[in-house]
């Protein structure tokens, strides 16, 4: 009992949030609007959480990680046309294939450092753009339209237009069970091994991690958990072209991510909170009388919210609680002072 | 008494630059060498060919974890040489900034279990042991350089070597914090710990050391016992100075 | 025909060089990435058409607007983004510039929406030369050569001149150029300055054969991204002969592969290149 008291306590927040995300969609009654945006939040978070795996915890950028996230969009949208082949096990074939990509292209692409690394990540989404985009099996050009049989209805979670409650309930399942697997990633041997990696490759070395292992485990989970951001966003979405592997997919995960805060299991979710709320509020605000509006007055948001706090808003968050926890720092050292003066006091 | 490291005819060239030449000793199991020498005499590259971070040009450096088993580190990958039982810490201290006190020994103490729990619990008894408890919680960045060394002395610790490393440990400490870096290194022989330490504080090291090994130029010129090397005149000569020499023959 | 390819290749690829330079100048002396380094160059090339399309001045003659007015747009961008992220981590920089890059992009479409635009009749305009059996297109191999000198013009700058080396100074330790009495600061923006001369420069020298609207410069900031990785970050020479490189290869790749693949061979001979030289071809 005092266990489960605990972990509500110290993950208040998350519960706050996921109580949010169970309310917020029955109560805006049949708002096909707010739905979509609440499943793009959800999908684009979720990839997030993959991207933070690597770039935030591990410390190695990637500019390319909309390559796991078609992957295993192509995954599902191929296997279930073709095949007949059910989401589900599409999506964990899209799993599989995009940890498998990763394990190949990543053992040797980790030779490479920071920008070096990240322009590669780059480089190998631009090449799978170029094969999706020519390659007749998957569509080439014209890309992959979700074909929907009614003799075979059960195939596709998001079947009705019109009411996606299912489907984003799957989603919002789906992420927390990400949220979850990171949260204890981070507290596990894994995720101090990705921390002192990112911190010091040196230091790593020098208390016995293999820093090539890991950043290859941490590849390979972070572009799983990507291919089922894809494998979502494909049954959502219905249609998927060459498009999905371009630089300004890979962009919207980094983008969600730093600006909730990097390094931060949060951070994705946050970051796209704010991301789709604010496109969602000038949206409606500007309506479509002047398109393109909207995403300056965004961008400029964006650019504040950086400069007022460079870690994101989770930094912002941060600030807060530290000043808190400072507050009470100085009225304990005060006490604890004079004992450890007595005894000599060795720290300073 | 047995040999636990045995360091043969190494020698390290950058290009042209000979960093050691033909260097050999031995590090005696459960005791306190110490490698001395003037600045740029090749103690680091030393230490970096011992712990995997070059691979020296010729020579070899064999490890006996036990009386009769023998293995050959020599140019092995650094975290292969730590999970052996041979861990160093930086002369450039290299705080994991971003992460806790506590957090950069736990880092260290997953080498020997997998389970946060255990890290943890190990994590907190070295902390106790270095005297870092009450900055557990304090991120790596907002420490002083006294406590980065006790941080970086801390987290090899954890990784429970058999052969600790220290380089330069004490540099840039006042007087005080070298007297508690010096009753730790002791502590940590007394408990049965061997090290070997690269260190410049002559009044520090020689005190507390077993066996001095001394270097210039990349070359061994004298080895013995801190004693002998204080009134070993070629070493005087190319190192210790007048200053050390007065203040040895006074005390 | 491959003689044609492989100069077709060449003459692109100054101009990439001359977009690379710039990029690298930013890249690698303040290591930040700017995104909005295509939007740059897409200003400046809006700029060009403007004074074509409202003055009739040809873009040649308004290459010294498009140096100064893009100057100013870097300069600016210092001055009021880059400047207070600069002690945040690399990311950090990275999405400040990238919601730049928004508003850049989104304004330029409310102004001159996304239809194409294009100039006409410039001076150079679409004659050409025959060498042997190759033709050179006038106003392709004036980009090239425009390029060329002006990446010149930047290596020689930074290299003999003293603000050129307080440039490389700061890029090589920030804090000890400080001490040195090198202001930084004031080395940043004009760095920033000159990252966007650069791109205003090759907007000019490029507009009389390259359709304009907001998506059109996407590609170019990929390829300069490259480039500048190829060639090692900070690296002016490595930026231009890796430009070059680029250029020749996109080309005679297209060519051989058929024009679907040509950016594809690019990032192809990025990933194998970086395999033998992980630090680039001209790193250090």
């Amino acid at each position: 009992m005092v266990k489960i008291n605990k972990l509500f306590i110290e993950n208040s927040f998350a519960f706050v949030l996921l109580a949010l995300f169970i309310i917020v969609p029955l109560a805006v009654g049949e708002n096909a609007d707010i739905h979509n945006i609440i499943i793009y939040i959800l999908i684009y978070a979720l990839v997030g959480e993959g991207w933070n795996l690597i770039s935030g915890f591990t410390g190695q950028t990637s500019f390319g990680h909309a390559a796991y996230f078609g992957i295993g969009a192509y995954t599902v949208a191929v296997m279930g046309n073709k095949y007949d082949v059910v989401p589900w096990v599409g999506m964990l074939a899209g799993m599989l294939i995009a940890a498998a990509l990763a394990f190949l292209i990543n053992y040797q692409l980790f030779r490479l450092k920071g920008h070096y690394f990240a322009i590669a990540t780059l480089a190998v989404s631009e090449i799978l753009r170029t094969i999706f985009s020519v390659w007749p099996y998957v569509g080439g050009g014209d890309g992959i339209k979700i074909l929907f049989r009614p003799e075979n209805k059960a195939l596709w979670l998001a079947i009705d237009v019109r009411n996606r409650l299912p489907f984003l309930y799957i989603t919002l399942a789906l992420f927390v069970a990400v949220f979850v697997l990171c949260k204890m990633l981070e507290n596990s041997k894994m995720g101090y091994y990705w921390k002192a990696i990112r911190e010091s490759h040196e230091v790593a070395e020098a208390i016995g991690i293999n820093p090539q292992n890991y950043k290859v485990y941490a590849m390979m989970l972070s572009a799983a958990i990507a291919a089922v951001g894809g494998g979502l966003y494909v049954q959502f979405f219905k249609y998927i072209d060459s498009y999905v592997f371009s630089l300004d997919v890979s962009m919207i995960f980094v983008l969600v991510t730093v600006l909730g805060g990097i390094g931060n299991v949060y951070g994705p979710i946050i970051g796209s909170i704010i991301y789709y709320v604010l496109d969602l509020a000038m949206r409606r605000l500007l309506g479509g009388t002047a398109s393109g509006l909207n995403l300056i007055i965004f961008g400029i948001l964006i650019i504040v919210v950086v400069v007022y706090q460079p870690k994101g808003i989770m930094g912002i968050f941060d600030d807060i609680v530290n000043r808190r926890r400072l507050r009470k720092l100085k009225a304990s050292q005060a006490t604890t002072n004079a004992s450890s003066n007595q005894t000599g006091g060795d720290s300073k | 008494m047995r040999n636990i490291i045995e360091i043969r005819n190494l020698t390290m060239k950058f290009g042209e630059l000979i960093a050691n030449e033909d260097v050999s000793f031995d590090i005696e199991h459960e005791h306190i060498v110490s490698l001395i020498g003037p600045n740029g005499a090749g103690k680091t590259t030393l230490f970096n060919c011992v712990t995997g971070f070059y691979k020296p040009c010729s020579g070899q450096v064999t490890y006996y974890p036990e009386e009769d088993n023998k293995i050959d580190i020599t140019g092995q990958p650094t975290h292969k040489i730590c999970k052996l039982g041979i861990t160093r810490t930086f002369q450039i201290v290299k705080t994991l900034s971003e992460m806790t006190v506590e957090q950069n020994v736990m880092a260290g103490a997953f080498l020997h279990t997998n389970r946060t729990s255990e890290a943890r619990e190990l994590a907190r008894h070295i902390l106790e042991q270095t005297g870092l408890t009450q900055k557990r919680d304090e991120l790596g960045r907002n420490l002083t350089v006294a406590e980065r060394k006790r941080v970086e002395i801390a987290r090899a610790l954890a990784t429970n070597p058999q052969v600790l490393m220290l380089d330069e440990c004490m540099a840039g400490l006042n007087q005080t914090e070298i007297k508690d870096v010096m009753n730790l290194i002791l502590k940590l022989k007394d408990s049965g710990q061997t090290l070997l330490i690269v260190e410049h504080i002559m009044e520090a090291i020689m005190p507390i050391s077993d066996k001095v090994v001394v270097l210039s130029s990349g070359k061994k010129i004298a080895e013995g016992s801190p004693q002998d090397i204080a009134n070993n005149d070629d070493v005087i000569k190319a190192y210790l100075g007048e200053k050390y020499h007065a203040k040895s023959k006074k005390s | 025909m491959l003689a044609q390819v492989i100069v077709n290749g060449i003459l692109t690829g100054f101009v990439y060089s001359l977009v690379a330079v710039g990029l690298t100048l930013t890249w690698g002396v303040m290591d930040i990435i700017n995104f909005a380094h295509g939007d740059f160059l897409l200003w400046g090339m809006y700029t060009a058409f403007g004074l074509w399309s409202v003055f009739s001045v040809d873009p040649i003659f308004s290459l010294p607007v498009t140096i100064v007015l893009i100057f100013l747009l870097g300069y600016l961008t210092y001055v009021l983004i880059i400047r207070r992220v600069l002690n945040a981590s690399g990311l950090t920089a990275l999405l400040a510039t990238f919601g730049f890059s928004m508003v850049l992009k989104n304004i330029a479409q409310l102004v001159f929406t996304a239809n194409y635009k294009n100039v006409t009749n410039t001076i150079f305009g679409g004659d050409t030369i025959k060498l042997g059996s190759i033709y050179i297109r006038h106003d392709y191999l004036a980009a090239a050569i425009g390029s060329l000198i002006l990446s010149l013009l930047v290596l020689l700058f930074i290299n003999k001149t003293k603000t050129g080396v307080a440039i490389k100074a700061t890029s090589i330790n920030r804090s000890t150029a400080q001490l040195m009495g090198i202001n930084t600061d004031g080395i940043f923006a004009f760095t920033f300055g000159l990252s966007g001369a650069c791109v205003g420069a090759a907007a000019s020298l490029m507009v009389p054969f390259t359709p304009i609207t907001p998506s059109s410069t996407a590609l170019y900031s990929i390829l300069a991204f490259v480039i500048v990785a190829l060639g090692g970050f900070g690296n002016i020479k490595g930026a231009l002969l890796a430009g070059l490189l680029v250029g020749v290869v996109e080309s005679v790749g297209g060519y051989l592969l058929g024009t679907s693949f040509k950016y594809a061979v690019i990032f192809m001979m990025y990933l194998i290149v970086m395999q033998i030289r992980p630090k680039g071809l001209f790193g250090w």
